[in-house]
């Protein structure tokens, strides 16, 4: 098979005199030696290279298939169903690609090194779904949770707030990668806890008094009825010097188990008494384990110095749940990061248990505006533990694995510092990874327009059969508040309002 | 005999000849009114519009404006205040569109009532209605166009010579419903009199029926497919929602002249206006009372303290500092936000402790920084700027941006602000929306060369004194009590003279005197070499009620403000006999003195 996409104003190759460079050709996002998924959209790009008229051929390793495309302005775009073959056919092995550029100045054909994409036998989950949203302070405008096809171009609206009377719209999270379970957060006049399970939409407020704020960061136990929440008093401050701007910390936190079926909300509670923040909670894929991050209290639960930010530090503890009884056992800690001065956030474990990615930063809670920010990978088996070969020197941070637990994506602000991009990467074994590549999109320049982020990429292994109208719908059903599954079990009143009393000056809560 | 009978009636028929059509000596009069009017005093309406978007010429930019009805018309509405950025080529584009609807009217006054002496009349009352609209300064030039529109295509519809061919231009609603939106909804109640009045038979139930399912399917349908807005979006957009009695008046009142515009039309078609002195009146006198009246409603409407406002503001954002002070000198400013700039102007220029108060600051240290909030959001980022504090700046310029779009000024201040803080991928992405305008494109230009270059960023003479006011140790914003900033600012830059200002503007608006002159000595090392007016009278405060001098760190009162101290203090103690008179005295002569600041405000 051998495809020809031609553009006006270029000419042919013949009577140009051809010489070699001896480099890889400079493009943009660079493709150049990631590994890819087969069922990946295609890897279209932009030459960033001097020439009038740019040939390109990318050709399976046996050579059977090739794609050529001609461009006049080194916007390379490749036609889909070619592609599609073309990957399906190279799973397991490299697609070749190479690339000359003519300039009628010189009349030379400057031919490039080739450069490969490795494909993987193993695909991705088919669609990916993540919040746009401007990475922005306290204000909000338009948010939407997207769902896009990674195996195509096509991006639908799951979630628009301009129907939900302009309401911040925060995380979703699916169960077990089920486009037809999942939940998500609505702040605002609509407020509530969104579920939708086969179509069929709860409405529900997992807050219970004893919590110091609302359920946010919420991680589907794989059982399907139960969500772990954290509950964060959150505030945020903003730097004066330009390295950074942003630091978002908690006052006060704490984990929580919802039932979906009873209707009833636990705390994560092992009876230790020590001033803990608690945050992300994340479930074992067994569901017999809840992994969170955990840090000593160093303010005073109603005000955190900039130092008493810097000194805190997150660890990875995990405790023991019983899905019968909703009952807890001790917590045990699973990675000492505050031990080598370290903070850690996102714990996120495996499909098959064996590993847990974590965000590695230097203090706090908040990775997401820590350029320093990386990922890092723990063998739970061995409790071992590495940086992982995918960094960059800007925030890595927000991370899922996909259902095969052979890809990761994770949030980048590699591109430009500020806005998060979704990265993927394939996961080789523990100590490898391939390349990782900036999801791909029609218009290689897209990224370098959208000024919104793309926040809390999810990998879903289906279409979500929803539209920003059922939401809206959804906004009629009475919210049903929750109760407490262990009613003996309370922060002291004189906590929790002095957490939601006192400010630091210039903190306010992000969601006020 | 009848026919010859009306044969001998022919000759005096002619007396009823229709009289020569001076409609467009009135057209043109009003162009140049709404003309003048925008580009001398008005035209503080066109910087502020021109302001509030950015027109990119970027295909995902303009397909944006064809995903709902309405905002087909925003987009030519947009490309057209792009040029309100040069005074004289906005204020033609402006009084030509205002001019526009009366020109239609004209046109389809001859259809419906030909020869009538009114149809100037009747034509002009629109377009005076649009002008006294226009002199407020949200009243964009969507609306304009959505008037335009729906004329322009119940002109279309009403030059139709057949019946069939009024059933075909009617059934091109759906294109007026989708460039227009619920201007389209005017034009179903327009034609629904229009049918009533002027159809017969069958037809003029038939056409309104026609015309209201369609009406109700493009609401429908759009509603089902094109629009993800609310409810009130869905159905008004785009009709203004200005909260301005006048305003809503005027719109309502062109809203209903025009809905009811064929049944005027057939009343004032049957009038016999037949002798000169009739003719006169109708096509002459009232259309110049018309245009009188829109003149003295023009003169009642214009609001000098916006426009003093909007004026101190371009000022500003045009770098032209000194003008604005003395603009603020010449035309106070009584609101809030024309004094804040003021005082941005006054520290821009190094004058604010030595001319803060020749002007008015009647809301003591609000006018120095903006408390936080939507409202204030377009302007509180200046205030920050002025004294270095660049991330604060900026992050008041990225939430206006999130909360209001793109904008001029906040891009500016985006591509300034990286460039300082040095992130230069962000300078990169935002240099490139400006560069897809075409009035800001140069200036992007010029500062997309600096990234990547601390050097060139430092020589230029704006950024580069903003970089030598960066704070040297890092602190958490105080956002709530932004004076609080100050001293960390100050005590880490010593070279920052603008924040140092800032705080003892503060100080001195506050009257707090003791922690004012508590800082003076710090000012040689500041490099200062004279104590500014205000802060010498403040310290001269002090010493008449402490006794002594402050420590002045080796700087030293100057003899005219001791003198003019001693001036002031034999004239307060001889204007103390007269209390009743004691403030007027003073302020005749010392009203500009912090000394009368502190007595009497």
């Amino acid at each position: 098979m051998s495809v020809i996409i031609l553009l006006t104003g270029c000419s042919g190759k013949s009577g140009l005199e051809p010489s070699g460079t001896g480099r890889l050709p400079a493009i943009e996002p660079d493709y150049t030696d990631v590994t890819i998924p087969p069922n990946i959209a295609p890897m279209n790009f932009r030459i960033e290279e001097e020439g009038d008229c740019f040939w390109l051929t990318a050709t399976s390793e046996s050579g059977a298939l090739s794609i050529d495309v001609r461009s006049s302005d080194g916007v390379i775009k490749f036609p889909a169903k070619s592609w599609k073959k073309l990957t399906g056919a190279s799973a397991g092995s490299r697609i070749k690609i190479e690339i000359s550029a003519s300039r009628k100045s010189s009349g030379k054909l400057e031919k490039f090194e080739p450069f490969y994409m490795n494909v993987s036998e193993e695909p991705a989950d088919p669609y990916l779904t993540y919040r746009l949203i401007y990475p922005g302070y306290y204000n909000w405008s338009h948010i939407r949770i997207m769902q896009r096809s990674i195996e195509s171009f096509s991006e639908e609206t799951l979630i628009d707030n301009k129907i939900l009377d302009m309401n911040c719209i925060n995380c979703h999270s699916f169960n077990q990668y089920n486009p037809g379970k999942f939940m998500v957060h609505i702040r605002g006049s609509n407020n509530g806890t969104y579920i939708s399970d086969k179509g069929r939409f709860l409405r529900v407020d997992p807050k219970i008094e004893s919590m110091p704020g609302g359920a946010t960061y919420p991680s589907w136990h794989p059982g399907g009825k139960y969500i772990a929440f954290s509950s964060n008093q959150v505030r945020q401050g903003f730097y004066a010097k330009p390295e950074k701007l942003i630091e978002v910390f908690d006052l006060v936190s704490d984990i929580v188990v919802y039932d979906t079926e009873r209707n009833l909300t636990y705390h994560a509670d092992d009876g230790d008494t020590t001033g803990y923040l608690k945050t992300f909670p994340s479930w074992s894929p067994d569901g017999r384990w809840l992994y969170f991050c955990r840090a000593l209290q160093t303010g005073s639960q109603s005000v955190m110095t900039l130092d008493d930010i810097e000194e805190t530090r997150y660890d990875i503890v995990r405790i023991p749940f019983d899905p019968e009884t909703a009952g807890f056992g001790k917590t045990e800690m699973v990675f000492n990061a505050s031990l080598n001065g370290k903070s850690a956030s996102f714990p996120r474990i495996s499909p098959d248990g064996r590993y847990l990615v974590i965000t590695l930063h230097d203090f706090g809670t908040f990775p997401i505006w820590h350029r320093e920010a990386d990922l890092h990978i723990i063998d739970l088996s061995t409790g071992e533990s590495r940086k992982m070969d995918i960094n960059s020197s800007e925030t890595d941070s927000y991370h899922t694995w996909s259902s095969n637990g052979k890809w990761l994506v994770f949030s980048s602000k590699r591109t430009d510092g500020r806005t998060t991009r979704p990265f993927l990467a394939y996961f080789e074994r523990w100590d490898k990874t391939g390349k990782p590549f900036i999801l791909p999109q029609k218009d290689p320049a897209y990224y370098d327009k959208l000024m919104e982020s793309y926040n809390i990429p999810e990998f879903v292994n289906g279409k979500i059969p929803l539209g920003p109208r059922d939401f809206a719908k959804a906004t009629a059903i009475e919210p049903v508040g929750a109760k407490s599954g262990n009613p003996e079990r309370s922060l002291s009143t004189k906590t929790i309002e002095k957490a939601g009393m006192e400010r630091n000056p210039g903190e306010k809560s992000i969601h006020e | 005999m009848t026919k010859n009978r009306n044969k001998k009636s022919t000759p005096q028929k002619q007396v009823f000849l229709p009289a020569p059509d001076r409609s467009w000596y009135f057209f043109v009069a009003f162009f140049l009114i709404a003309f003048i009017y925008f580009l001398i005093p008005g035209n503080y309406v066109l910087f502020f519009q021109e302001q509030q978007s950015l027109f990119l010429y970027t295909a995902d930019y303009i397909l944006e404006f064809f995903k709902k009805p309405g905002s087909p018309a925003d987009m030519v509405a947009k490309f057209l205040t792009q040029f309100y950025i040069n005074s004289f080529t906005g204020s033609l584009i402006l009084a030509l569109v205002l001019s526009l609807p009366a020109v239609i009217l004209h046109r389809i006054n001859r259809r419906l009532m030909p020869g009538s002496g009114l149809t100037c009349l009747l034509a002009i009352i629109p377009s005076c209605l649009l002008l006294i609209m226009q002199t407020h300064y949200y009243h964009l030039m969507l609306y304009n166009a959505g008037f335009v529109l729906l004329l322009s295509f119940f002109l279309i519809v009403v030059s139709r010579e057949t019946t069939g061919d009024k059933y075909i231009a009617l059934a091109f609603f759906p294109v007026l419903y989708y460039l227009a939106g619920a201007f389209g909804l005017i034009f179903t109640g327009m034609f629904i009199v229009y049918s009533l009045v002027y159809l017969k038979g069958r037809h003029r139930y038939l056409m309104p029926l026609m015309l209201a399912g369609l009406a109700g399917l493009c609401v429908l349908l759009s509603d089902k497919f094109l629009i993800t807005d609310d409810i009130k979006q869905r159905f008004l957009y785009p009709l203004p929602d200005i909260n301005d009695s006048l305003h809503r008046l005027m719109f309502r009142l062109m809203t209903a002249f025009l809905v009811l515009y064929p049944l005027i039309t057939r009343l004032a078609g049957r009038l016999r206006i037949v002798r000169p002195r009739e003719r006169f009146a109708a096509s002459i006198a009232l259309p110049a009372i018309i245009l009188c009246s829109a003149v003295a409603a023009l003169a009642a409407a214009f609001k000098p303290q916006t426009a003093r406002v909007i004026n101190l503001e371009k000022l500003v954002f045009t770098g032209k500092y000194q003008e604005a002070v003395e603009y603020h000198e010449k035309k106070p400013s009584e609101n809030l936000i024309g004094q804040y700039f003021y005082n941005i102007a006054l520290s821009s220029t190094g004058q604010m402790c030595d001319r803060l108060f020749q002007g008015r600051q009647d809301f003591r240290t609000s006018s120095l920084f903006l408390p936080w909030s939507s409202e204030h959001i377009n302007w509180g980022a200046q205030a920050f700027y002025a004294i270095g504090l660049i991330n604060e700046a900026q992050r008041w310029a990225y939430e206006e941006m999130v909360v209001y779009g793109k904008r001029p000024q906040n891009m500016k201040l985006l591509v300034k602000s990286s460039l300082i803080n040095g992130n230069y991928s962000m300078t990169a992405k935002y240099t490139s929306i400006l560069k897809k305008t075409l009035f800001y494109r140069k200036w992007a230009m010029d500062h997309e060369k600096l990234a990547g270059d601390p050097l060139a960023v430092k020589s230029d003479p704006d950024l580069g004194k903003k970089v030598n006011l960066l704070p040297g140790q890092d602190f958490f914003i105080f956002l709530e009590t932004p004076e609080s900033n100050l001293p960390r600012l100050v005590n880490q830059n010593p070279g920052n003279r603008e924040a140092f200002e800032y705080m003892m503007a503060w100080l001195l608006i506050n009257k707090d005197v003791e922690m004012l002159v508590d800082n003076v000595r710090l000012m040689k090392n500041m490099g200062y070499t004279r104590i500014p007016g205000y802060i010498e009278e403040a310290i001269l405060i002090y010493y008449n009620s402490q006794g002594v001098f402050p420590d002045l760190g080796g700087l030293e009162l100057s003899s005219e403000t001791r003198l003019r101290f001693d001036q002031y203090f034999t004239a307060f103690m001889s204007a103390r006999q007269n209390p009743a008179r004691l403030e007027a005295l003073m302020k005749k002569q010392f009203g500009n003195t912090f000394w009368y600041y502190f007595h009497f405000r």
